[in-house]
């Protein structure tokens, strides 16, 4: 007999894994026997090259039937699933609704992320813009800002050539624009460069971008501004007047300023018409500065040659006000300044310096969000995962059907990967109708405009197919692993006891879900303890009872005359006319000499205020005593905080003398000390108090009144009344302190709040999956239960049976949890100067109330099987 | 009934022809006989089972064979559906060329 020839094993083994039916080996029979034919013919090479060529040929052939079979067994898979899904209606459902929820949460959080990520990002040349920041030193104080001087752009744009270009904002505050009759506050205003429009990627709707911040007195507005003050007709060439003093004619129109942006100004006013633009200083900083670099400039680089710069500038303008050499004052280490450079992209989370345009994100709650995110999905797959598996004796029988019916266990394993993966993509469906429908709410929660239709980008598509199938299989391997491996002869015989008792598996799932549960709630806990301490700190004034009045500048020198008439009512009691208040508002640094003392120069807030500030707001007078008409020598008089006396290194402040440069070119004015004010809280609670003055002087930009809240109706139709005696057509705006001091903690609210619903849901969907479990348990256990009672166990001894398995798995949860929680809250009170002890109440209450609600969920369950009759359960027996 | 298309009338002869010999070797190289084309195994695989499947053929093995590397060969056999098909579009075809007028090239 003739001796075979072996065909190229590579092309054999090609064809064999692709053929999957009953007819692979007569196929490859006939291969062989027309390739021994040719070999014997025409030699081996031929041979060879035929064995291919028809591999190739016959390729199509076989994926086409493989693609079909598979395709047939996908159906017979979504056919058993689909009967198991209408088999237990009730554990599909909880199945359904946790992971729909925990994927509709995790979609929220995953498009809050997307959005805090791609801050700024759409700015054409993003990747070349970088903030100018200062490190600065005096003494003790220390801080990082924003600004810069008003002369840096323009000087490092001529010094460094791969400074392309640069632009400056200068933030005014509000201000009241006018146009004919009609008059608004306006806090959108900035004063800005021509090369904004080069720098940024905002582009005029109307308008010539060249000129259209050139000229001093112009100005661009958004499209709502451009309507909201003339309507329909066309704004460009119109005038408007700023701030009561200055027409600006308006040069160009642009479109909203996009919400990820980590400014948005409705109005842009042309630097040209700021003289502070033009003062050759380098240290009033005053202007946030963007430089535009040429593409592949090295950072590191340039920042290595601000150094110079400061020497040579920086030293300079000290040495002029002080008579300090420059050398002296940098080789002090009493003094640092320091330019560098922040990444466009990066402010938005990354920065947190003195005079941000706007409170930033920060990563840290991109971090927290996405883990949150991850945590609910993880526990909703748990669910999955738990129900599944104890549910398994109910699917052993078909597993043991199957596989005597020669199904290999790859096969199982794939079908019940394929069923967790139709669940997964069946709750995503949902989760997405559920997203749409809550979309508002997280909104208004988060303080974000997120849209529909962000969900429709390609990127978000391949994501939701990404979770469905991770979830699926994330949540199916284990069950599938399970499943599969029962050994049909046992499990045809019934004898299959696994899946009764709760495996150790199971069990620490169902830690790790109420582990992730209690640290969730112990985190909402703290947050809100954080946020009620701040509101409830002793401030050292006092926010309640005090109204605001806007726009109090309008009256101008009418202001204090206004004050007196309103006054004169019972409801009044008190009023202060000034800028200056502890909440958000207007701030004025400048540098003082106590002593008179040129080398000893201290940073401090220097505040403008009248007689009757410190009663008004409620502040206490530590030594010395408040302002007085009866002096007349008050007028150069100055209070300070107790912070202020420590940084001067008082120990009786009474009668020492302040010195205030009034020039830059070193002249002063000399102030003498009356009171000290106990410190009171002007900035977030986030940071420590700073040294402050206060200062008798006109500042009209808002009246305060401390008033009775008897009869809050009459009181403010009263003040309204008089407010349009004196201005009869501006507008009337009055706000209330204890809700403009609630705003500036509207960041950690937001946290606190969004971390509430989570958790509320990640408590939720861990209680779907303990009710499922429950209930599953205490089904199978129904016989034992019922000779249990015929033997006389009672109904309480029958509950504690069912409860207690519950119980030890959260006990050991919140053992886990507590120190996981602890770490985290930590970290996060860090980011506070004053922040609320951690109380082991908190971990109590969360560790409790977890307990309680599992055991609730169960017990509904133990009560249902305890109160059995034994004879219903043990009828059939 | 829906008739048959000419690829499946030509290999349901050949298997007819072949009788028992007529598993794939033969029933290729016959093919590429009669058509004077190249007909792959893929080819000539795919109408084999769309016959058996819609009942014109059926097929059983015979016992391994060395040659063949120690597998058997599939026989194809024409069922009686298959042969009435056969008749079927024989006498539909013989009905057609009787009406024509003679061909001529």
């Amino acid at each position: 007999m003739e001796k075979n020839q072996q065909p190229p094993r590579l092309a054999q083994w090609v064809l064999k894994i692709f053929h999957t039916d009953r007819k692979e080996f007569t196929h490859l029979g006939d291969f062989i026997q027309v390739y021994n034919e040719i070999y014997k013919k025409n030699g081996k090479f031929r041979a060879w090259v035929w064995y291919w060529i028809q591999t190739f040929k016959t390729l199509p052939w076989i994926l086409s039937i493989k693609i079909y079979w598979s395709f047939v067994m996908f159906q017979n898979y979504i056919t058993t699933a689909l009967r198991n899904i209408f088999k237990n209606k009730g554990f599909s459902l909880i199945n359904v609704t946790g992971l729909a929820v925990g994927m509709a949460a995790c979609l929220l959080i995953f498009l809050f992320v997307q959005d805090e990520l791609s801050y700024d990002a759409y700015h054409e040349k993003a990747d070349q813009i970088y903030r100018i920041a200062v490190d600065y030193k005096l003494r003790s104080q220390e801080f990082e800002v924003a600004t810069v001087g008003p002369v840096v752009a323009e000087t490092m744009i001529s010094l460094y050539p791969e400074v392309e270009d640069a632009v400056r904002f200068r933030d005014p505050g509000d201000l009241i624009i006018q146009y004919g009759d009609i008059s608004f506050r306006e806090s959108a205003a900035v004063f800005t460069d021509p090369s904004f429009f080069n720098v940024f990627s905002i582009p005029l709707i109307a308008g010539d971008q060249k000129t259209a911040l050139a000229e001093p007195h112009s100005l661009v507005l958004s499209r709502k501004m451009a309507e909201k003050y003339f309507r329909n007709d066309n704004p460009l060439g119109k005038t408007l007047k700023v701030g009561n003093r200055d027409d600006y004619k308006v040069t160009g129109v642009i479109e909203k300023i996009p919400d990820n942006t980590h400014f948005h100004y409705d109005f842009l006013l042309s630097m040209a018409s700021l003289d502070e633009s033009r003062v050759p200083s380098w240290l009033t900083l005053n202007f946030q500065t963007y430089l535009l670099l040429k593409p592949g400039s090295d950072t590191k680089v340039l920042e290595s040659k601000f150094s110079e710069l400061v020497t040579k500038y920086v030293g300079g303008e000290i040495e002029k006000i002080t008579g300090i050499s420059a050398k002296l004052a940098f080789g002090s280490g009493q003094f640092r300044f320091q330019f560098y450079l922040q990444p466009l992209r990066d402010i938005h989370l990354h920065s947190d310096l003195l005079a941000e345009l706007e409170a930033n994100s920060d990563i840290k709650y991109v971090y927290i969000f996405s883990a949150i995110a991850l945590f609910i999905l993880i526990i909703a797959s748990i669910n999955f995962m738990n129900l599944s598996t104890a549910r398994s004796a109910g699917r052993a029988k078909e597993v043991g059907v199957r596989k005597v019916l020669g199904s290999q266990r790859i096969q199982l394993i794939r079908q019940f990967l394929a069923e967790a993966v139709f669940f997964s993509f069946f709750s995503m469906i949902l989760a997405l109708f559920l997203v749409s429908l809550f979309l508002t709410t997280f909104n208004h929660l988060s303080g974000k405009s997120l849209s529909i239709s962000s969900l429709s980008s390609l990127f978000f598509i391949g994501m939701i197919l990404l979770i469905g199938i991770l979830t699926g299989i994330l949540s199916g391997v284990y069950p599938a692993f399970f499943l599969s491996a029962f050994q049909p002869v046992k499990v045809l015989k019934g004898e299959l006891q696994r899946g009764v008792r709760s495996g150790p598996l199971r069990n620490s799932l169902v830690v790790f879900q109420f582990t992730a549960t209690i640290i969730l709630i112990i985190g909402t806990l703290s947050v809100y303890r954080q946020l009620q301490f701040i509101q409830n700190r002793k401030l050292g004034f006092e926010k309640e009872h005090v109204l605001i009045l806007d726009n109090a500048n309008l009256l101008r020198d009418q202001s204090q005359a206004f004050k007196g008439e309103v006054l004169t009512h019972p409801e009044y009691l008190s009023a202060t006319v000034t800028g200056y208040l502890p909440i958000p508002s207007s701030r004025n640094a400048t540098t003082v000499f106590p002593e008179g003392d040129v080398r000893s120069s201290s940073t401090v807030q220097f505040w403008t205020v009248d007689y009757d500030y410190i009663k008004t707001l409620g502040m206490t007078i530590a030594r010395g005593r408040d302002f007085s008409r009866e002096y007349s020598t008050d007028t150069s008089s100055v209070i300070i905080n107790q912070r202020a006396a420590r940084e001067f290194g008082w120990e009786d402040s009474i009668g020492k003398k302040i010195s205030l440069p009034t020039s830059t070119k070193g002249d002063f004015i000399t102030l003498h000390v009356i009171g000290v004010v106990e410190d009171f809280h002007y900035e977030s609670l986030r940071d420590n108090i700073a040294p402050l003055i206060l200062r008798l002087g006109e500042d009209r930009g808002h009246i305060s009144f401390r008033i009775r809240t008897e009869n809050m109706n009459k009181t403010i139709t009263l003040l309204k009344r008089k407010w349009n005696e004196f201005l009869p057509i501006q507008p009337f705006d009055y706000y209330f302190m204890d809700d403009r001091f609630d705003t500036m903690y509207r960041s950690e609210r937001r946290i606190g709040e969004v971390l509430g619903v989570f958790a509320f849901l990640a408590v939720i969907i861990g209680c779907l999956g303990l009710f499922g479990l429950a209930s599953f348990t205490s089904e199978r256990r129904t016989k034992e239960i019922g000779i249990r009672k015929v033997l006389g166990a009672s109904i309480p001894n029958i509950m504690k049976l069912l409860l207690r398995e519950f119980f030890i798995l959260v006990v050991i949860a919140n053992i886990i949890s507590w120190p996981i929680a602890y770490f985290v809250i930590n970290r996060w009170l860090k980011g506070f100067a004053y922040r609320a002890p951690l109380s082991i109440w908190i971990f109590l209450a969360s560790g409790c109330s977890a307990i309680l609600i599992a055991l609730l969920t169960v017990s509904y369950q133990a009560v249902k099987s305890a109160v059995t009759n034994p004879v219903d359960s043990l009828r059939y027996e | 009934m829906k008739l048959l298309s000419r690829s499946e009338e030509v290999v349901l002869l050949t298997v007819w022809k072949l009788q028992e010999e007529a598993y794939c070797v033969p029933i290729r190289e016959h093919l590429m006989n009669v058509t004077k084309k190249n007909w792959s195994f893929g080819s000539t695989y795919a109408p084999l089972e769309r016959l058996e499947k819609r009942g014109f053929l059926e097929s059983y093995t015979t016992d391994p064979i060395r040659e063949r590397g120690g597998r058997s060969k599939r026989i194809y056999k024409v069922t009686k559906k298959g042969k009435k098909a056969l008749m079927e579009i024989r006498s539909i075809q013989d009905m057609l060329w009787e009406a024509v007028p003679e061909l001529k090239i």
